[in-house]
């Protein structure tokens, strides 16, 4: 009997405290949050890939849930003591003893309040977050987080958490035991402030003689420029270059109007990995082998030199810093003396897949603090924000050696297009409340109609404003840190952008070359040195003639590439190098989209069939699909005026041509009217294919040897 | 951590490189000084090499000569690579001396060198026209490599280049008159080199002969092997060879070994795949083996010795009298040397073959080497030089004229084995060598066999193949390595398959999985084997000897004895211990006997392994609605139908068959041979199909080229199109589809035998006496 009595005695004890009280509250929100759950892997819910991934990641996803459980306990916990405090504050001044249900309630309200602020407050921050949530499942959800996302704001609710705080600190502390009280605390905070007050300047003398011995430190000689590669991840070269474009993005306009501007600039491939590596490299894809988002590590080992390398060599300090879409360069070997990026594997797409359940955690799981023990957050393509990444590039060019090469990539224009508030709202058309409210996942059934597809310009367009304001921030800083005469500024994209340009041509990148929305990129380069005059270049120039180009601006040897230096172009002495651009299509992750139909292409299983996962959690074409990926490949080239494409198709290949003077918009195969065009072009794309040396054409088709 | 490690062993294997220092060679008793190892044979890496040239199958197809033939063991995804290239010098009598290669060459005769030439043949890269091969080699510290160059007959000059990291080393051309030679060369390499790449420019068709890096002085000393085969070698003839004798009082000799088949080839068969023929997928039924017998024997055997001990860093070569070790005539087999030369003439064989075998352990003294003999003195034809007649003793032997011949034959090829012997001796290679001395068969003298086997019309006396008498199946068996091997006579009933695991200890390889031959060095030590029966193979016969019985079995049990009497004769069973010469047959009288041995016989009789087949697939993929595809698939070679999922099939003949198709649905069939014309003609839902609609291979594509007529053909070129590595994606859109599996060894482009061919192969065997008529 006396054992039941001391056992409820310091349960009543325990539980009556505010931390405990407010740790169990915010547990409830961990159970609430799996109903209605659903676990799928990249978009798929396939049975097969579930069941391979419980069985094998068991172990994490319950050490993840574990991890995620003690994070709601100590949040609660801290909510709690927070009420506990400002309870016993109450309490002190009305010199009560509160029982034990009181401090329950105390703990609990507490915890459910600060919660509130923090849910809320992330949420209206970045939607995207938790639109699958709430939003994309309708009904009362999507009221409520439409309600919230439409009539608050971060700082309205700052404000409101600020008044509530005042409200419940400041009533007892306004009556005359309360003052009596805070007379006292603000005596015994004299006292400490007074000790820290030393403290911090020893700390801060510290911190100068440590400036002050670096500042001592020999620097080189500046006679290599700096570069800096400015890369926007799926950014259309109208959103620089056009007219109406430079009321939204201002930075982008500036920089233009200073730069030497390449109105047509074509990416081969036009997806992030396969182009970033051929921009790097100076190489086509089929010369330093990634033709796709999954290489192996063997592969990937293997592409060879890049300029990053070259530069590194040449006594540059090379650096690459990126959001989500950057987690390639965590896992590729480019030369970067420095890689700030996510990373990215099978454990992180569960580790993400995870948390997604709990959307209650993410306001503390995505905070600065919260990342560090939830490192996946950074790899989600929701937490692109691009002034964050401005601040950690900021940063490095505070702090760096010259020369330097620093690669920003900012993905934030990627699709989901899910760009931070206030960004993904600032051209929405007023009251949308279609699906694509606060960003467009990629696999999301397609738009039904035009107000849909023009919100999801919005996004983007709101993305592009979000990176051109992070842009101005960086730029702020080569000035403020005297680097801007020494500092060539190039920016680019790793490929452009459907939009619904034409419905049937769809949104994304990558998957077929109809129109040139995805392969035709921005290209401004500004160097303060060689002082170019601004002026447009009108003359085709691809993604493998940078490397060559910036490696001899920085004076450096180029790694061996397939590019052409355009420094005759920069310099204005020619309009053209009478260039072609060379593309092919990446990998299909579904079977059939906008201008891949089934009669468009050679079909293959999608993602989760050709893919598999290594011993080390790497994700992986199967080497068996490797053929087939590259054999079904669309491929273009085009000059200053035509466009040829060849598509392999199970009737046979589809080749068309396209006049671009006339027919910008490539609708009109105009093959018949000009066989001797077409006839060369095929000549000069034949040729490129071939170069490949592993392929061989086949009965017309381009196949393995 | 991975990393560190890496970087670890890198640093080990650096430090290890420069390490050998030249010791002095001292006298015999100072410590072997450091070999030169043999670090990468590039035949074996031609699949993973680049390769930038013509087309090697046209090439090859195109080439008009007919003793080539695309190595069967190497598998290269644009054609043969690698192939067997014998090149004839008639001049037998010089073969072997130092001047050897200044011959004129030699043009495969029509009448007469067949069987008085040399033919050298080489594993060798293929290189037509304007063709390169680039490898990447393990680094060296004093690599040499060494090779040999040759332009195939009739073709035209060739420019040799061998570019070693990007610069080119040597450049050699050879005209088209020179052609049918190989030149043999030897080029250094850098330090380190890593990259090594073979061009040829020019017309003709050029070889680059049995490629190898060398790297000199970095090797252990690893033990030789020279393995004798003295052909038709009864194990009673020993006293007519004294140097083998002598060689066994130095060694282990086994008195009791058991041939594992009655003729050459499934016999050398057996000892380099130290199992029996027919486990190792070739019976020794046939002299002239089917080509789909060939096919799954190159499909099948497992890795012989040869290519054994070419990996483990050998030299792999023989010389000798024995037309069974080249591929490309009709009776013979590949058995994956490096080199072969076959020396083809009835009696100055014996010292060509001793000439090159002194010559080759001269000039590869520091390289560890698997060197085969096969000296053919005493089989048939039986024409010993006159003064070895005068050597023959007197013997426990049918003492007529043909023994004597036989013996005096014998004792020919053991004077010259003498010679090799003590050229090893002198060269100082004796106690690293294994040497392995055995015959590969007996032959039948006692007239108490003679009689003639209706199942090969041949009959059985001075001959071999088509009985199973212990004068056939005992053979002599010495080994010998001072040092490792004491001299022991061993009396236990050992078997002929138990060469290679032997060899293969000697060597440090550790035995093939699954192998019915067991390695003889217990025996050797003085140990003991748990006794096994001994089984042989022959034409229309097997037997099986054990506990002091042997029990034969004839296939076709008719034959003609002696008396004109045919009978049917299934059985024998001789009872060893109380008639070791077998003349009385107890196979009616000992029952008990009988059928005990009965038993063992069923219990150890091998069988042939299925030969894998390449599948071809018609499959109709899924769609929304369900489609009917019917139609014929004709070939001119056998259909058979393996499976079948959705799908019906009724053979019309042979060469065609109906099918139906219908939903989902999959047919497998099984077509022989492999590059058989297919005609396919279907009908989708009741309209007949375009040929175009049907997609093949891999990827599924449409045969654009196709007449627009009812029927797809695939022939030639085509069939290749049809290889898939794994099934296409069939899509969602019910097309058909139509792939063959590719198989696990590209099938070799077997030449089909031409004219030339044929006549030599039939005047060898007419040498050979077995003057078989065609047809059976």
């Amino acid at each position: 009997v006396s054992l039941y009595r001391a056992t409820v005695g310091a349960f009543k004890k325990t539980i009556g405290t505010g931390p405990a009280a407010g740790a169990l509250a915010l547990m409830v929100f961990f159970g609430l949050d799996f109903v209605g759950a659903t676990l799928d892997f990249m978009g798929f819910s396939d049975e097969k890939a579930t069941r391979l991934i419980v069985h094998r990641y068991g172990a994490q996803i319950v050490l993840d849930q574990l991890r995620i459980l003690l994070t709601y306990l100590l949040v609660g916990a801290a909510f709690g003591t927070i009420g506990a405090f400002i309870g016993r504050l109450h309490d002190r001044v009305r010199s009560v003893v509160p029982s034990t249900r009181r401090r329950v309630v105390r703990g609990v309200t507490a915890a459910v309040v600060g919660h509130f602020y923090f849910f809320a407050r992330s949420l209206v921050r970045t939607p995207q977050l938790y639109s699958e949530a709430f939003y994309e499942r309708g009904g009362a959800r999507k009221t409520l987080m439409a309600w919230l996302t439409d009539h608050l704001t971060p700082l309205k609710l700052d404000l409101l958490l600020f008044a509530l705080l005042a409200f419940a600190i400041g009533r007892p502390l306004l009556s005359p035991a309360g003052r009596a009280l805070a007379n006292r605390f603000a005596d015994r905070l004299a006292q400490v402030r007074r000790r820290r007050w030393a403290t911090g300047g020893y700390l801060l003398l510290l911190a100068l003689t440590m400036a002050d011995a670096r500042s001592q430190h020999p620097s080189r000689p500046r006679h290599a420029p700096n570069i800096l590669l400015i890369a926007v991840d799926s950014l259309r070269q109208d959103r620089v270059f056009d007219d109406n474009a430079r009321r939204r993005y201002p930075t982008l306009a500036a920089l233009a109007d200073k730069s030497v501007r390449f109105k047509q600039a074509h990416v081969t491939v036009p997806r992030t990995f396969p182009s970033f590596v051929t921009l790097l490299t100076g190489r086509f894809p089929h010369h330093h082998g990634i033709r796709h988002m999954f290489p192996s590590r063997e592969e990937r080992n293997a592409i060879g030199p890049a300029l990053p390398s070259a530069l590194s060599r040449a006594g540059y300090r090379t650096a690459v810093m990126s959001d989500y879409a950057g987690e390639i360069f965590s896992r590729t070997p480019l030369g970067f003396d420095e890689v700030d990026a996510p990373f990215f594997d099978m454990r992180t797409i569960v580790a993400q897949r995870g948390l997604q359940v709990h959307p209650n955690v993410l306001p503390y799981a995505t905070s600065r603090f919260g990342r560090r023990f939830f490192p996946a957050v950074d790899a989600l393509p929701e937490m692109s924000d691009p002034a964050r990444l401005a601040r950690r590039a900021s940063a490095w060019l505070g702090e760096t050696r010259q020369p330097f090469f620093l690669t920003v990539f900012f993905s934030a224009a990627h699709f989901p297009y899910a760009a931070p508030y206030p960004y993904y709202r600032r051209f929405s058309a007023p009251g949308y409340d279609g699906p694509f409210r606060y960003q467009k996942p990629p696999l999301s059934a397609p738009p039904s109609g035009e107000t849909d597809r023009a919100q999801i310009r919005a996004l983007y367009d709101g993305a592009v404003a979000a990176v051109d304001d992070a842009l101005a921030r960086i730029l702020a800083t080569l000035e403020r840190d005297g680097l801007a005469d020494d500092t060539i500024v190039v920016l680019t994209a790793d490929h452009g952008e459907n939009l619904y340009d034409l419905p049937e041509r769809g949104m994304g990148h990558g998957d077929h070359l109809h129109g040139d929305a995805a392969d035709h990129v921005p290209l401004l380069i500004l160097d303060p040195r060689h002082r170019f005059r601004p002026h447009d270049v009108s003359g085709v120039t691809r993604d493998v003639d940078l490397a060559p180009t910036l490696a001899g601006l920085a004076g450096a040897k180029p790694p061996p590439n397939d590019g052409t230096d355009l420094l005759p172009l920069l310099a204005g002495e020619r309009d053209t190098l009478s260039l072609s651009a060379f593309s092919e299509t990446e990998l299909w992750f579904i079977s059939e989209g906008p201008g891949f139909g089934p009669e468009e292409r050679l079909p293959y299983p999608n993602i989760t069939g050709v893919t598999d996962l290594a011993p080390d959690d790497d994700v992986f074409m199967r080497p068996e699909w490797e053929d087939t990926v590259i054999v079904a490949k669309h491929r273009a080239v085009r000059d200053a005026r035509w466009k040829l494409l060849y598509q392999p198709t199970r009737e046979g290949v589809r080749w068309s041509l396209y006049d671009l003077k006339r027919d910008p918009d490539e609708r009109d195969d105009v093959l018949d009217v000009h066989p001797d065009v077409a006839v060369a072009l095929k000549r000069e794309l034949v040729a490129w294919m071939l170069g490949d040396a592993r392929m061989a054409f086949r009965g017309g088709f381009l196949v393995p040897r | 951590m991975r990393r560190a490690l890496t970087a670890l062993l890198i640093l080990g294997a650096c430090s290890r490189a420069p390490a050998p220092t030249p010791r002095a060679a001292g006298g015999p008793a100072a410590a072997a000084p450091a070999g030169d190892a043999i670090v990468f044979h590039f035949a074996d890496h031609a699949g993973a090499a680049q390769r930038s040239g013509p087309s090697l199958v046209q090439a090859f197809g195109k080439l008009d000569y007919p003793a080539k033939l695309a190595d069967p063991y190497s598998d290269a995804p644009d054609g043969p690579r690698v192939v067997e290239l014998a090149l004839s010098d008639a001049d037998v009598s010089s073969f072997g001396t130092a001047d050897a290669h200044s011959r004129k060459p030699v043009r495969f005769d029509a009448v007469w060198n067949r069987t008085r030439a040399v033919y050298e043949s080489r594993r060798a890269l293929f290189s037509p026209g304007e063709n390169r091969y680039q490898f990447t080699v393990p680094a060296t510290a004093h690599g040499e490599l060494a090779l040999s160059l040759a332009v195939a007959p009739d073709s035209g000059d060739v420019e040799f280049a061998i570019a070693v990291d990007g610069s080119v080393k040597l450049r050699q051309l050879v005209r088209a008159k020179d052609a049918g030679v190989w030149f043999p060369l030897t080029l250094s390499l850098p330090p380190g080199a890593h990259q090594v790449a073979f061009a040829s420019h020019g017309e003709g068709a050029g070889f680059f002969g049995d490629p190898v890096l060398v790297d000199r002085g970095a090797g252990a000393p690893a033990p030789n092997v020279l393995f004798v085969v003295i052909d038709t070698l009864r194990a009673d003839a020993l006293p007519a060879t004294p140097r083998l004798r002598a060689l066994a009082a130095q060694g282990a000799y086994f008195s009791q070994a058991i041939t594992a088949a009655t003729w050459t080839r499934p016999s050398v068969v057996a000892m380099l795949g130290g199992d029996l023929p027919s486990a190792l997928g070739q019976s020794a039924e046939d002299m002239i083996p089917k080509d789909s017998d060939r096919r799954r024997f190159y499909a099948v055997a497992p890795p012989l010795l040869p290519r054994v001990l070419a990996k483990s860093g050998r030299r792999s070569v023989a010389i000798g009298n024995n037309f069974f070790l080249l591929g490309y005539p009709q009776i013979g087999l590949t058995l994956g040397f490096d080199e072969v030369d076959d020396i083809r003439h009835p009696v100055l064989d014996t010292p060509a073959i001793t000439r090159a075998a002194i010559r080759f352990m001269s000039e590869h003294k520091n390289e560890p080497w698997f060197l085969h003999l096969h000296y053919d003195a005493p089989h048939w034809p039986y024409t010993p030089p006159r003064e070895y007649l005068e050597r023959v003793p007197d013997m426990p032997f049918p003492s007529d004229a043909m023994a004597r011949a036989y013996l005096a034959e014998a004792a020919y090829a053991d004077d010259y084995l003498g010679q090799v012997i003590d050229a090893l001796d002198q060269l100082g290679l004796s106690s690293k060598t294994l040497v392995i001395v055995v015959g590969d068969h007996g032959e039948v003298f006692d007239h108490a066999h003679a009689h003639t086997v209706a199942a090969v019309r041949q009959p059985t006396l001075h001959h071999h193949g088509w009985s199973g008498y212990d004068e056939l199946l005992r053979v002599p068996l010495v080994v010998r390595m001072p040092g490792k091997i004491e001299p022991r006579l061993v009396k236990d009933q050992v078997s002929l398959i138990d060469v290679e695991p032997t060899i293969r200890e000697a060597c440090g390889i550790a035995p093939r999985a699954g192998e019915r031959g067991r390695s003889l060095f217990p025996l050797m030590r003085g140990g003991t084997l748990p006794a096994r029966p001994a089984f042989t193979e022959g034409q229309n016969v097997r037997v099986i000897r054990a506990g002091g019985f042997a029990y034969l079995r004839r296939a076709d049990g008719t034959i003609t004895l002696g008396d004109g009497k045919t009978v049917n004769r299934k059985e024998e069973l001789y009872d060893l211990l109380p008639d070791p010469l077998e003349h009385n047959d107890v196979a009616t009288r000992q029952p008990i006997d009988l059928a005990r041995m009965r038993v063992l016989f069923e219990a150890e009789a091998p069988m042939l392994p299925e030969a894998p087949v390449a599948l071809t697939h018609l499959a109709l993929a899924p769609d929304v609605r369900t489609h009917v595809v019917t139609g014929t698939v004709r070939s001119n070679g056998a259909l058979s139908i393996r499976g079948l999922a959705g799908a019906e099939a009724a053979p019309l003949d042979a060469h065609s068959l109906q099918v139906s198709l219908r939903g989902e649905a999959r047919l497998d069939l099984a077509i022989d041979p492999s590059d058989a014309t297919l005609e396919i003609a279907l009908a989708k839902d009741g309209t007949p199909l375009p040929p175009r609609r049907i997609l093949i291979g891999q990827f599924a594509l449409p045969l654009l080229a196709v007449e627009n007529g009812p029927t797809l053909v695939i022939d030639g070129e085509q069939l290749a199109w049809l290889d898939a590595a794994r099934a296409p994606a069939p899509g969602s859109r019910g097309d058909v589809l139509l792939w063959r599996d590719r198989q696990r060894r590209a099938t070799p482009p077997f030449v089909a035998p031409d004219a030339r061919a044929s006549s030599e192969v039939a005047s060898m065997m007419r040498r050979w006496g077995y003057a078989q008529q065609g047809g059976r």
